[in-house]
């Protein structure tokens, strides 16, 4: 764990869909700057936790503070605009507007003074040029994927929250998309937390990991800890 | 025949740009809010019911400047009483089943014609439009009154400025955003409430210009709201729900069906228009836009 102050830190958080308890007591921390890999299989609670990070949907207990502010009753945009970033599952990229409109659409996120540039973001992700007047339906899944994670970024999130960025990507797709998490970490200032199946991507772009299980933390540590203990891929990750 | 050709698609388009003009926000909130709000005719009326004091306050026949002030003030009134139904009702009804929106402003409508029958009573009403329109002009042998090609332009110039707003101002992309995935659009730091009242409040506003618009044609009583509101309901289903350009084409063809369908039957006025409304539902129950393309 970091020394300094965490920039998320998470305390006893529950959350619920109608009468499902899907998340349960779950505490962690994330540091400035920090790479977290949040590791589970289908249904173990890595979106409900994301969502519940933001109260953006499921009904939530417990405290979530981000950069020591304790973000009770504050909405979902509000949330943002502190630089708290989801890119969902799904990508929700907006199918009848261009590219270059989706990813400016996200600029609405950011703080006066931290503002990426046009021009910066296309440097980091080279692949979006040729495609800046593309309707969001005439873009592949990939495609698609990096257009939400370069839309994150001008919200010039301090931690973004990728839940699940190469799910359903072509293998040289999941390498670009590592190069291009690389390539932020470099030259951005931010903190990750990656919800994450492929156990490759994750290591190669990851400091930490954090294991979830019907709901509960059931690791957090290194990737040495991690591959010390062989049963934890077993148990919780094996299909 | 000829003569009796232009009358009858002047009538309707007549029909067609009145309705249009109380259709437009009807159709923009169920769009981008997806509620069905009962009460909006109720607050067309009530356009027309303030433009009326305010026409009469100021004399009675006024020139058409005032009367074109009086309908801005007449929406912005009711565009400020959007804003107290977007507190008091609306925010209540984004999470709950569409029943529950149908009760509530059915219930808006009927406070709506209670509050008008308080403030102006039960006498039917009326005012004379203002004299630079209230002549006929000749075209070839067909008679059209000036004040009824007035409402036509005006229908045309609400759907032209309307399809310009959305379509390429800014407010009316983050309108369209909101819209397609008011989820995500949260996530990326819209003010998603923010833009909900915007809404409201402009769809209001059009009701009450709309009303003040309209009132120097009509007899005014707090039945007004109910006729507005069934014939707009129609075009709005009949075009595609939520969607501007579908409520215009709707309302230009059922204004047609009906007007050459009381030109034939001239015995059963108003009929075509339903049955019309019945058939199209039945072949296209979509309506003819479909789903309006948002973002």
């Amino acid at each position: 764990m970091a020394s300094t102050e965490p920039l998320l830190s998470v305390r006893g958080l529950n959350a619920y869909y109608g009468g499902s308890h899907i998340i349960q007591d779950v505490e962690l921390d994330v540091a400035p700057g920090e790479c977290v890999a949040l590791l589970g299989r289908n249904g173990a609670g890595k979106s409900t936790l994301m969502k519940s990070l933001l109260d953006a949907g499921p009904r939530v207990v417990g405290e979530v503070r981000f950069d020591g502010e304790d973000l009770a009753g504050i909405p979902i945009d509000m949330r943002t605009k502190r630089g708290l970033v989801l890119v969902p599952e799904d990508r929700r990229i907006y199918p009848n507007i261009t590219v270059a409109e989706n990813i400016e659409l996200g600029r609405h996120a950011a703080r006066p003074g931290s503002v990426i540039a046009s021009d910066e973001l296309y440097d980091l992700f080279p692949l979006l040029k040729p495609l800046k007047q593309r309707a969001g339906y005439q873009l592949s899944g990939g495609q698609q994927q990096i257009v939400a994670v370069a839309r994150g970024l001008m919200g010039a999130p301090r931690l973004l929250l990728l839940d699940e960025p190469v799910e359903g990507l072509a293998p040289v797709v999941v390498d670009e998309m590592a190069a291009h998490i690389t390539r932020i970490r470099e030259t951005r200032d931010l903190a990750l937390l990656i919800a994450e199946q492929n156990l490759s991507f994750a290591r190669r772009v990851s400091d930490r990991v954090i294991l979830i299980d019907s709901g509960r933390i059931v690791f957090d540590g290194n990737w040495e800890d991690f591959d010390a203990d062989p049963q934890l891929k077993e148990r919780y990750l094996a299909v | 025949m000829l003569y009796d050709i232009g009358l009858t698609v002047f009538n309707g388009l007549a029909w067609a740009m009145a309705t249009f003009l109380v259709a437009a926000g009807l159709t923009l909130i169920f769009g981008i809010l997806h509620i069905l709000n009962f009460a909006h005719g109720g607050f067309f009326m009530i356009g027309a019911y303030v433009s009326y004091s305010l026409m009469t306050g100021m004399g009675g026949s006024l020139p058409l400047w005032l009367y074109l002030v009086g309908a801005m003030l007449a929406g912005l009134v009711v565009g400020l009483l959007g804003w107290a139904v977007d507190a008091l009702v609306f925010r209540r009804l984004r999470d709950v089943e569409d029943a529950y929106s149908l009760i509530a402003t059915y219930a808006l409508l009927l406070v709506c014609g209670g509050a008008v029958q308080l403030i102006w009573g039960l006498n039917y009403l009326g005012v004379t439009p203002p004299p630079a329109l209230n002549s006929v002009v000749f075209v070839g042998n067909v008679f059209m009154p000036t004040f009824t090609i007035f409402i036509i332009l005006c229908g045309v110039l609400a759907y032209i400025g309307l399809e310009l707003f959305i379509s390429r101002t800014q407010l009316g992309q983050l309108i369209r955003v909101v819209a397609a995935d008011p989820w995500m659009a949260q996530l990326l730091g819209l003010n998603v409430k923010r833009i909900y009242l915007i809404t409201v409040i402009f769809s209001f506003a059009m009701a009450g210009v709309a009303g003040a618009l309209l009132m120097p044609n009509q007899s005014l009583s707090p039945e007004l709201g109910g006729i507005f509101l069934l014939q707009a309901f129609g075009v709005v289903i009949v075009g595609g729900m939520g969607s501007i350009r579908g409520a215009f084409l709707g309302a230009l063809l059922l204004g047609l069906i009906e007007s050459f369908g009381t030109y034939f039957f001239p015995q059963y006025p108003g009929i075509f228009f339903l049955l019309a409304l019945a058939i199209i539902l039945l072949v296209k129950p979509e309506g003819i836009m479909g789903k309006e393309q948002t973002a």
